[in-house]
């Protein structure tokens, strides 16, 4: 039984639900979060699109459901489920690639869903959510043509994504738009952080929710993490220290 | 609040089943373990079902593309033909004694002689794009994250690129070679833990139906 594993999960979960409890009391302080120039342009983005009368290009990368990478699509789903919010009350409402067929039916429910909840289920449309390409490359290349191709206002890229996402970005500068990009992958952030308008660093793909939505919930994962993170810094130097001074083997 | 049953079934399957399957991997239980393999089974299978919806949603965007002229259409015809003739060549290869499986003689021939050589492609152009980027890079507003990023990078390529005989380098092949095994690995290191918990924290949340990417 792999009992340190199971303990650090169960103090992460437990974190979580503590800080959901403490943040829904009366009187708790409102989170305040450190400035992220990608997150905190994206109600402008946002804003510019739906006055332009100008779709929203939202792509949920390359990852797939059930593997790795499927925590970054379902943070590109949080984001989705968000801006969609906004624009599909616009004419022209987002339109969303991926290269999962599981993504892609998950962006359609949400999208379905956003419609529902404003009532406008006669304006859903299912091609609104796309499967672009099969491959990380052809999807690269299908994105690239529909950035240029389509009325764009922005690119906004957050899921899974290898160097291809160098093709995105250079499409969206030439179509003199906004994109906003971030990967799981560092390699993927080291080339969109040269790339990109707005680069996504790190873990902050997975800040959307916090950002944007001010969901209790992620405000409760975001502050979670940074303990976490605490505990494993301090873990790490004291394993450093110990080690040093000959205490661990 | 009111509470559909619907929804309240379906947070109910997916929490159970997700702590089925992390439990399976840190408890070792023959029964948990039996139950996280066919659970993870199950999701393959559903896996490769999404895969054929992906592309017949692929085939739907571009006929409606191109039967509504939209700019563009003439690379939606290309995809078309080409998602055709590749299917129509996997299933009639068995049958003009070409091989059978995904390895059959017409696949491997469309794989190598059209995907493999146009990925190539396409991989090339990036470092052109990149170039671009890069000099893009130079013309914004300096920073001092800008600042580092551009040096490292000039230090990376020069340490990197063949000097002829006799050229010194100034110590900069010694630099390149501590930037990549010291502040880059830091660096990662980092990153990739602020991802893994991230990735850990996402999980948590579909497990304790705070995010619920299914239903309402």
């Amino acid at each position: 039984m792999n009992l340190t594993g199971l303990g650090f999960v169960l103090l992460f979960a437990g974190l979580i639900l503590a800080f959901i409890v403490l943040g829904r009391r009366r009187g708790a302080r409102p989170a305040a979060f450190r400035p992220l120039e990608a997150l905190q342009s994206l109600p402008t983005t946002v804003g510019e699109a739906v006055e332009t009368g100008r779709r929203l290009h939202i792509s949920l990368g390359t990852g797939t459901i059930g593997q790795t990478d499927t925590a970054a699509a379902l943070a590109g789903l949080t984001v989705l489920d968000q801006i969609s919010e906004v624009t599909v009350v616009s004419d022209k409402p987002p339109v969303v690639t991926a290269s999962d067929g599981a993504v892609m039916l998950l962006a359609q429910d949400t999208l379905q869903h956003v419609y529902s909840r404003q009532n406008a289920q006669e304006r859903y449309d299912p091609t609104s959510a796309r499967v672009a390409g099969l491959s990380p490359l052809s999807f690269g290349a299908a994105v690239t043509t529909m950035i240029t191709d389509d009325s764009l206002a922005g690119t906004v890229l957050v899921g899974s994504v290898g160097s291809e996402a160098v093709l995105l970005a250079e499409a969206g500068h030439r179509a003199n738009i906004t994109t906003l990009a971030g990967s799981l992958d560092p390699a993927a952030q080291a080339l969109l952080f040269a790339a990109a308008d707005y680069p996504l660093i790190g873990e902050d793909l997975f800040a959307g929710g916090a950002y944007i939505g001010r969901h209790p919930g992620h405000i409760a994962s975001l502050r979670a993490q940074d303990i976490m993170r605490l505990l494993i810094g301090l873990a790490i130097l004291g394993g450093a220290l110990l080690k040093t001074l000959g205490i661990l083997p | 609040m009111k509470i559909r049953f619907g929804n309240a079934l379906l947070t109910a399957i997916a929490a159970g089943v997700g702590f089925v399957t992390l439990l399976g991997y840190f408890v070792n239980a023959p029964i948990l373990r039996v139950m996280r393999q066919q659970l993870v089974a199950w999701a393959s299978l559903l896996a490769a079902v999404a895969v054929i919806i992906g592309a017949l949603n692929l085939l739907q965007v571009h006929l409606k593309k191109m039967t509504r002229g939209a700019p563009g259409w003439f690379y939606s015809l290309f995809l078309i033909l080409s998602l055709v003739g590749t299917l129509g060549v996997g299933i009639a290869a068995p049958f003009v004694g070409w091989g059978s499986g995904p390895t059959n003689t017409a696949n491997a021939w469309v794989f190598h002689n059209i995907q493999s050589a146009l990925g190539a492609a396409i991989a090339g152009l990036l470092f052109f794009f990149l170039v671009f980027a890069g000099y893009r890079l130079l013309r914004r507003r300096a920073s001092l994250t800008l600042v580092v990023f551009v040096v490292a990078a000039i230090i990376s390529l020069i340490g990197a690129a063949p000097l002829p005989a006799g050229v010194p380098d100034f110590g900069l092949r010694d630099l390149r070679l501590w930037l990549a095994q010291v502040p880059a690995v830091a660096g990662g290191r980092g990153l990739l833990l602020g991802v893994a918990l991230g990735v850990i924290a996402t999980g948590l949340r579909i497990l304790l139906a705070v995010d619920r990417p299914y239903g309402e």
